[in-house]
């Protein structure tokens, strides 16, 4: 007997295109970036993939308010994320929640923390906003969610990994409805890391660029609601797309970079294609995990030279949204959902040429094309490689 | 259905584990070495040289780590900063870097959900043991305490609630005649003995994932329920 098929019948999102689906598809299609300088960091020029609102307009657009409102920053993109995405739920109570996070309350924390060390401790309750976890208990009482409920650290393949998971707890029946994605803020210690391991281009990041130099970090959150496919056609539901694979595996050979054959995104992306009943050639369009950085563009077009011979069109769409980090695999995702939907392959960084050594160029323009399966790749820190296959419900 | 086939102290192989090899400890810091050190005696204990996949779980992650970037970033002034600690303080730090030191290029996933998070860990190696049975998963949980930690949560009124420790486990699908110390699978509907309250109120799941060690350490006599609050996810474990 087949496992049951996975759909996808709710999502939301906020990142630097816009906040919820219908603005971040609109600038999509229009093909223009959301990376400028930062309002809220001290880093001058340097672009980064900055959600428009502060925290204040955050909490004024989370809808049916509830007390107390978290103060960090992850948990309020999340909130206004997940509330998005179950807007068309009726009875959420039977929902599972797996969220992803890597920074958490970080926003607060790094703030605080000279305080803390220094034993001034007016503030310590900040404390409790500082797990990962902390935002997803957060959503789970937001949207009236009481199933099964975690949180996936997987470093940049985070939330592909929590969407994974909530495809299995469907499958095997552990779960009527999930609600999986991620949220990660900007802070300052993500981007003194990254700078620290010269990974952030200082202008905008070019990937799959010949002379790319580094990422920009970005900040977002992004849900999709997940349900056996039977169950919401049942319900008189039209799924929006059918997750039809995933996968995870690791590549084992360096804490931060890739193996020069890509093999962990190599293994990652044949067994979410396989799993979805496909053959490379099948693919229509892939979202690239694309950072910008010389070692993972490298080792990501070997990979996907290896597995496709002729490549797709391919997108980083981190270009126009930054690395998102935990939130970058749903936000992705989502993406190339509302790709699907409207048979649009986005642009990223406008290259002019391949980078040396390949032939296969990134789409530099939006092109209008029907699809039917879009590959969406994450990778990260540890060697963790996940891919996603997304597929028209129709 | 799943078994479990060792833990760090306990399973069908005796003796003591060889030590980590020097010049891999060199590099670790001190929750990847503790990490390191648990996993390879449960991996021993199970008789199993190399996992299929790698479920940790951290409520808090490497703070250490976390605390000595943060403390860089607010002390250098404008220095280059040391990208080791940041390296270090990512909740996937000791997943990942099992994965390096075994060969493992299997799933390898890091929860983290509070006191919640062991469970979510064993629940994600169940779901992927019925698609895998012949798979052999080591699932490990473990957090650290810091100075700044216990103060913050002294000031919080929380002082149960941090642990420093941790637990490995091996488990393997039901399909095969190997020797197990207990069996796990989904609730349905049995009864039996929550295994929480452990600790008054802990917050790291490793702090639960040692009381199942000892648990099983001592013999399990009796099945006990392990639940993250959520009935059609509570995992039953038995005796063998």
């Amino acid at each position: 007997m087949n496992p049951p098929r996975i759909a996808i019948t709710g999502m939301g999102a906020v990142c630097a295109l816009g906040t919820g689906i219908a603005d971040i598809t609109a600038v999509l299609v229009a093909g223009r970036t959301g990376l400028r300088p930062s309002v809220r960091l001290p880093y001058g020029e340097q672009p980064f993939g900055e959600v428009g609102a502060d925290n204040a307009v955050l909490e004024s657009l989370i809808e049916g308010r509830f007390s107390p409102l978290p103060r960090s920053r992850t948990a309020l993109l999340a909130l206004l994320a997940a509330k998005e995405a179950m807007a068309g739920t009726a009875d959420p109570r039977d929902t599972a929640v797996i969220s992803a996070s890597t920074v958490g309350g970080m926003d607060l924390s790094e703030d605080l923390f000279d305080d803390w060390r220094n034993g001034r401790m007016e503030r310590a309750a900040m404390a409790l906003e500082h797990p990962v976890y902390a935002h997803t208990r957060a959503v789970a009482d937001a949207v009236g969610a009481q199933g099964f409920t975690t949180t996936i650290s997987t470093a940049c393949s985070s939330s592909a990994n929590a969407i994974a998971l909530g495809a299995r707890l469907l499958q095997q029946g552990r779960a009527r409805r999930v609600l999986a994605g991620g949220s990660d803020a900007l802070c300052r210690f993500t981007v003194e890391g990254f700078r620290a391991l010269s990974a952030m281009d200082a202008g905008p990041c070019r990937p799959f660029s010949a002379d790319r130099k580094g990422m920009n970090l970005g900040e977002a959150a992004a849900y999709v609601v997940l349900e056996r496919a039977e169950d919401a056609l049942r319900d008189g539901r039209v799924p929006l797309a059918l997750l039809g694979g995933w996968s995870n595996s690791n590549d084992a050979h360096h804490a931060t970079a890739t193996s020069p054959e890509g093999n962990g995104p190599y293994a990652a992306m044949r067994e979410a294609i396989g799993r979805a009943g496909l053959a490379p050639e099948d693919i229509d369009h892939i979202n690239a995990h694309g950072t910008g950085t010389d070692n993972n563009d490298a080792t990501e077009l070997r990979a996907m030279e290896r597995l496709f011979g002729t490549v797709p069109p391919f997108t980083s769409t981190k270009a126009l949204t930054g690395h998102t980090l935990a939130a970058a695999g749903a936000l992705e995702a989502v993406i190339a959902v509302q790709c699907l939907r409207n048979g649009l392959v986005p642009m990223g960084f406008p290259v002019e040429g391949p980078m040396p050594g390949h032939t296969a160029m990134p789409v530099t323009t939006p092109q209008r094309r029907p699809l039917r399966a879009v590959l969406s790749s994450s990778f990260g820190f540890g060697g963790n490689c996940a891919a996603l296959v997304l597929m028209n419900a129709a | 259905m799943s078994r479990l086939l060792s833990t760090s102290r306990t399973g069908p192989v005796t003796g003591d584990p060889p030590p980590l090899p020097a010049q891999a400890a060199r590099r670790l810091s001190a929750i990847q070495y503790r990490a390191a050190t648990l996993a390879l005696a449960a991996l021993y204990r199970a008789g199993v040289e190399r996992p299929d996949a790698i479920i940790a779980n951290t409520a808090l992650g490497c703070l250490d780590d976390t605390e000595r970037f943060l403390a860089d970033m607010r002390d250098a002034k404008g220095a280059l900063l040391s990208p080791l600690p940041f390296m270090r303080s990512t909740h996937n730090t000791m997943a990942g870097q099992l994965a390096l030191m075994l060969g493992c290029h299997g799933p390898n996933i890091t929860h983290s959900q509070g006191l919640n998070g062991f469970h979510a860990a064993l629940a994600e190696a169940e779901l992927m043991l019925h698609e895998h049975p012949k798979m052999k998963v080591l699932v490990l949980a473990i957090d650290e305490r810091t100075d700044l930690l216990a103060s913050v949560a002294a000031t919080l009124d929380v002082t149960t609630t941090v642990g420093q420790g941790g637990e490995a486990f091996v488990l393997a699908g039901d399909t095969e005649d190997v020797p197990c110390i207990a069996r796990m699978g989904w609730q349905n509907g049995a009864t039996a003995r929550l295994l929480l309250p452990l600790a008054e109120r802990p917050v790291h799941g490793s702090v639960v994932a040692e009381g199942l060690g000892s648990l099983l350490g001592e013999g399990l006599r009796a099945p006990v329920v392990l639940s993250g609050g959520d009935p059609s996810t509570a995992l039953l474990i038995s005796p063998c």
